[in-house]
């Protein structure tokens, strides 16, 4: 007895000490490997540097080589690879060696927090523009306003985004490069339906959502055992949370603080305290007592709100329209007629039609550390990303390799849409992205969504590519959706009275909706919430933002 | 009490361990029904997973999910990793854990009741991320084991226990062995350890299952992804259901044999399986224990 | 006076003589509680202080109580305390006894391998993320869950146990003792087998029953480790389930389900507030120390084991 547990107790020792010998060498071995790999790859770039440098103009190659440790979150869907084809032509274009470090997504706000607050940020870093907010004052990041002459690129650019420097200038400096498009997508927030049902039951389109409710009604008589509108929850807020952020602006008001195009010729709002958020609770009550809304509405997940859209069970939702197209792939599975589509704006009961489109940029920003020993390559390598040729390779990879110029336009190479688009691969899209490191999720400045639009159309038949097209065009076109407005820059004492006084604001507020959306308060009785909250805060939180927004605007 | 009392004794036992038996059986119904949901998920279709129509057993069979875990191309160098932190961890833990508590178990230690106060004291009041995350940046850890495996080298939850433990052996055993001539690292490990087996094969699979589950020091200290363990690539993964916000803006299809709930049940499957299979060897020492209570009982 | 110090730290060297191996081997755990503990402790200053990134944790200007304060005059962080503990106390009232009857339950079972399955299976939910717990609860107390159609029969319901406050702290509870109990019984059932045979055998002689067996011998047997649990988990007194809280956080339920920890992730996520949060973690800290304290004081005086 006694014997074997000390032959298991030496046993445990012997496997250490083997396991941690085997590590060592491991490592060794890796570290070998990649020095023999960095020796070819630095033969290489020699002989090629010079042609390379002559083939793409302007780009900053730099005489010695230089090693710049570039830090983002990693989404799951598609790996950042350290060695894809884009990184790899760079170092041979550039003599610069981007040593990309992925976080992954789901722990990357705690990684950044904790590098930024111990001064030990990596030469490029991502942050979000409320980290911009956060810690740009504390001199933690490279000001660019003082390098303009440096940025001849990307500054022509950047300023002309439509009231971007006022949000994001901090005391009229800018510190981070935002990321920006040279083309995407338009999609928003916007009500998605099954038009077949419409068809079914002969019912027109709904334009205003006093006809939605009316078809909805319909939908629910035929089927009383589905949800007509379901939701879900969103990344960091509640689901009741998710469905204002949603609904509330076409309804006449918003969900926090939100820019108003229709009161007063345009000011800030905090929507939750404002009169016109009546119209949204008592619209989604009326919904919510006929049995129109998900009765589990509060307290839907993104799983459910999958499961109920993909197997038919609720026929409506009001959010991404970009989820339409797997849902139907997953609904046709079930009747080939089952088909969801986004439908133009709705008038709400003011008779306002309106609703606003995503941000066409993407808002995040790449920083250079003030820590940094790099500071000019990687000023300089920024700066090219913006321009056109640095667009080219930073969104489709090496030219006459992955892409080439049709008609002056980069176009990736048909061969390679059509490997990734064999059935070895579970998601093309971003397979193919992960694997020339191009897009959003990669390391990407200024944003192309060109590529994925190429390689998602590969596989569509022309008749679903024609339906993806027209749909694509009623939303770029819809009259009632607007650009998003960028919130004001505050002054460092304004950001934190505005923080303090929003904690204590929304505590108030977000208790309280459910309570009238469900009925158990009649909604006059919110009028009382409302006078709280401008009371505690809300008045004070929009005059800090109209100041603020008017002054920049001046 | 008073009924049982009453009644023969041999007919008593037998209603006792027949409710027993009974409430153990509904313990076990619904602690095993989730994951055995867990795994018939993991091998089903994932839009019928999706469409709500899996729940009994496994409909569309197919390997795709754990395929879609495999395809990472550092999937195996981080579970190499992981067994890597979890051996060495642990084994540090459990000496540390040792050498710790039966000082602090002696009575005759002086020092004793300030020591375990200053223990104690660290439940509760710690420095916060940053400063420790300099402690061990200047002890030049950062981007190494070390950084993963010391900073935990006592739980002193589990430190707690095994002095328990320690406390409730018989001091005369260890006065007789001083009188032998034993010092207190021949009791410790000639006499104390080997007489409290039970709690510490519990305390081999506490420490082994943390260090196998934990992913937050690794993330925060470790820069190479080649160093990083399993957890860290599947939490991505795992939870990457509720943050693709971004990903799907542009809306790109994918394949739909895998979705989100099949891809979490075989990661959940994935990452628990090493420790199943672990756990029975682990199990005996205290298993025995107890066994060879109840059977003379 | 002069004596008495003499004295003393004679009694001291002769301490340290005769425990000298008991020192060397408290040598490395010493250090590391030092190193890895006590050296960050300096960052709690952060507390009072509004912290500037290039001047560090030392360097940053003292703002005195300007956090606390901030905190204890928001009615809304009381809300948020009060519930908290409350959580806390049904939770140490209900999840705190099912692994020590689990564990008594499987020490009455004699057939072995019927044992061995039970417990296997019962440790398994400890292995579940949270995100699939919650998952799973979403599930079955939806509206058209399966609990809802079994209370259907009976013509109850539906309730809605997600989005009500009166139901948060049941589901909490309640599944956080469905995926811990099994585990938490682990360390029972280890204490159990060292509780010496020779006391059964007596009790037996004595014409002791099965259950008064279980009272008198198996109970006090592992009273300690009971005791020290207890003590443990009052610690844990501030501490929740992060991020289970905030997976099950609707705004309907927001009232009772809002708990510290969440309070401080969305000042946190808002503002990146260092200094805010420790001041919050620096009383939660105190509180926490205050009920250990006195959870072990009282067991000091009414048994004989105690923490410390």
């Amino acid at each position: 007895m006694k014997k074997k547990f000390w032959c298991f107790v030496l046993a445990c020792v012997l496997l250490v000490g083997t396991l941690s010998g085997c590590s060592q060498s491991a490592d060794n071995s890796s570290s070998a490997d990649s020095s023999i790999a960095q020796s070819v790859e630095e033969s290489t770039p020699e002989e090629e540097n010079s042609q390379a440098s002559e083939e793409v103009a302007g780009a900053p190659v730099q005489d010695e080589p230089v090693t710049l440790i570039v830090m983002k979150e990693e989404n799951a869907s598609q790996v950042i690879k350290t060695d894809s084809v884009k990184l790899q032509y760079l170092e041979e274009l550039l003599n610069i060696h981007i040593d990309m470090q992925a976080v992954p997504a789901a722990s990357y706000e705690d990684k950044k927090k904790v590098l930024i607050s111990t001064d030990q940020m990596p030469d490029i870093m991502k942050i979000s523009p409320t980290d911009l907010r956060s810690y740009a004052r504390q001199d933690m990041f490279v000001n660019l306003t003082e390098h303009k002459d440096m940025l001849s690129d990307f500054w022509p650019i950047y300023e002309s985004v439509e009231s971007m420097a006022a949000s994001y200038e901090i005391d009229g400096s800018l510190y981070g490069f935002p990321i920006l498009s040279r083309w995407s997508e338009r999609g928003g927030q916007l009500p998605v339906i099954r038009t077949d049902l419409l068809e079914a039951y002969n019912l027109e389109v709904p334009t205003s959502f006093e006809e939605l409710k009316e078809v909805l009604t319909v939908f629910k008589e035929n089927n009383p055992d589905l949800v007509p509108l379901t939701n879900r929850k969103g990344g960091s807020t509640t689901s009741t949370q998710k469905v204002l952020d949603c609904m509330a602006y076409p309804l006449g008001s918003g969900s926090g603080m939100y820019f108003d195009e229709d009161i007063d010729g345009g000011r800030w709002v905090y929507g939750p305290a404002d009169e016109h958020f009546l119209y949204v609770l008592s619209y989604l009550n009326e919904l919510y007592e006929a049995g129109l809304m998900d009765p589990d509405y509060a307290t839907m997940t993104v799983d459910q709100w999958k499961e109920k859209m993909s197997s038919g069970q609720a026929l409506m939702y009001f959010d991404n329209a970009g989820f339409a197209s797997d849902f139907n792939v997953a609904l046709e599975t079930i009747d080939p007629n089952y088909h969801l589509e986004a439908i133009p704006t709705l008038t709400n009961e003011l008779g306002q039609t309106r609703n606003r489109y995503f941000d066409q940029h993407n808002g995040s920003l790449y920083v250079i550390a003030t820590s940094s020993s790099n500071q000019t390559p990687a000023l300089e390598l920024m700066n090219w990303a913006y321009s056109e040729e640095g667009c080219d390779i930073f969104a489709y990879g090496k030219p006459g390799e992955t892409f080439d110029y049709v008609d002056g336009e980069p176009v990736i190479r048909d061969e390679l849409l059509q490997k990734f688009n064999s059935p070895e691969y579970n998601a093309p899209y971003y397979e193919i992205q992960s694997y020339l490191g191009v897009g959003l999720l990669d390391f990407t400045p200024y944003v192309e969504d060109h590529p994925g639009v190429q390689c998602r159309n590969y596989s569509l038949s022309d008749e679903e590519r024609a339906e993806k097209e027209a749909t694509d065009e009623m939303i770029a076109n819809d009259p009632g959706m607007r650009e998003p407005v960028y919130e004001p820059s505050l002054s460092e004492e304004d950001t934190e009275r505005y923080n303090e006084l929003k904690s204590t604001v929304e505590n108030i507020v977000s208790q309280e909706w459910d309570k009238y959306i469900m009925g158990l308060e009649p909604i006059e009785n919110y009028r009382a919430v409302i006078d709280q909250a401008r009371a505690t805060g809300a008045e004070e939180m929009e005059q800090i933002y109209n100041n603020a927004y008017k002054a920049a605007q001046e | 009490m008073a009924k049982k009392k009453m009644i023969g004794r041999s007919w008593g036992s037998r209603v006792f361990s027949g409710v027993n038996a009974f409430f153990l059986i509904l313990i076990m119904l619904i602690t095993f029904y989730p994951l055995y949901y867990v795994a018939i998920t993991s091998i089903s279709n994932g839009m019928l997973v999706m469409q709500g129509k899996v729940n009994l057993y496994p409909i569309g069979l197919t390997l795709d999910s754990y395929r879609s875990i495999m395809s990472d191309p550092q999937l195996f160098q981080s579970l190499w990793n992981s067994v890597v932190y979890t051996v060495v961890g642990t084994t540090i833990n459990l000496v540390m854990s040792c050498l710790c508590a039966f000082p602090l178990s002696r009575r005759t230690f002086s020092g004793k009741r300030f020591f375990t106060g200053m223990i104690v004291f660290t439940m509760f009041f710690g420095g916060g991320m940053i400063p420790l995350y300099l402690v061990i940046k200047d002890l030049k850890m950062m981007d190494t084991i070390w950084a993963v495996v010391l900073p935990v080298a006592i739980n002193t939850y589990n430190m707690v226990i095994i002095r328990t433990s320690f406390q409730s052996l018989p001091e005369s055993l260890f006065e007789s062995a001083q009188l032998d001539g034993a010092n207190d690292f021949t009791i410790l490990f000639r006499i104390a350890i080997p007489l409290s087996k039970a709690v510490l094969a519990t305390m081999v699979l506490f420490y082994a299952v943390s260090h196998w589950n934990s992913y937050f020091n690794a993330m925060l200290y470790l820069d190479s992804k080649e160093k990083y363990p399993l957890q860290i690539i599947l939490k991505n993964k795992l939870i990457s259901g509720l943050f693709s916000e971004e990903a799907s803006q542009t809306g790109g299809s994918t394949n739909f044999n895998v979705s989100d709930s099949t891809l979490r049940s075989a990661i959940i499957m994935f990452t628990t399986l090493p420790i199943l299979i672990v756990y029975p060897f682990v199990q005996k020492y205290f298993v025995k224990g107890v066994m060879i209570g109840s059977l003379k009982g | 006076m002069v004596k008495a110090k003499v004295s003393t730290w004679q009694a001291f060297r002769k301490a340290f003589a005769r425990d000298k191996y008991l020192y060397l081997m408290f040598l490395l755990p010493f250090l590391f509680y030092l190193i890895f503990h006590y050296l960050p402790m300096y960052g709690i200053t952060l507390a009072f202080k509004d912290y500037s990134i290039k001047q560090g944790i030392w360097g940053s200007d003292w703002v005195g109580l300007k956090y606390i304060e901030r905190f204890i005059g928001d009615p809304y962080f009381w809300q948020v305390f009060k519930n908290t503990i409350v959580l806390n106390v049904y939770n140490l009232l209900w999840s705190f006894p099912v692994p020590i009857i689990l564990a008594l339950m499987l020490n009455e079972v004699t057939h072995t391998k019927f044992k061995k399955m039970v417990q296997t299976i019962s440790y398994l939910p400890h292995f579940l993320s949270v995100v699939v717990v919650v998952g799973m609860l979403n599930t079955f107390l939806s509206s058209n869950g399966v609990i809802n159609e079994f209370l259907g029969i009976f013509g109850l319901g539906p309730y809605r146990f997600l989005a009500e406050p009166k139901y948060f702290r049941t589901v909490y509870i309640a599944s956080g003792i469905w995926q811990s109990a099994g585990w938490g019984s682990i360390i029972y059932l280890s204490a159990l087998s060292a509780v010496e045979q020779e006391l059964y055998e007596a009790a037996q002689i004595d014409g002791a029953n099965r259950w008064q067996q279980m009272l008198h011998v198996t109970l006090p047997g592992i009273a300690p480790t009971i005791t020290i649990m207890f003590i443990l988990e009052t610690g844990n007194i501030m501490n929740v389930s992060f991020q289970k809280i905030l997976l099950l956080m609707t705004s309907s339920n927001q009232v009772i389900s809002d708990v510290i920890s969440t309070y401080v992730y969305r000042i946190g996520i808002q503002d990146a507030n260092f200094s805010y949060a420790t001041g919050i973690g620096l009383f939660q800290s105190l509180v926490a120390l205050i009920f250990v304290t006195t959870a072990n004081f009282i067991s000091r005086r009414v048994g004989e084991t105690s923490l410390w």
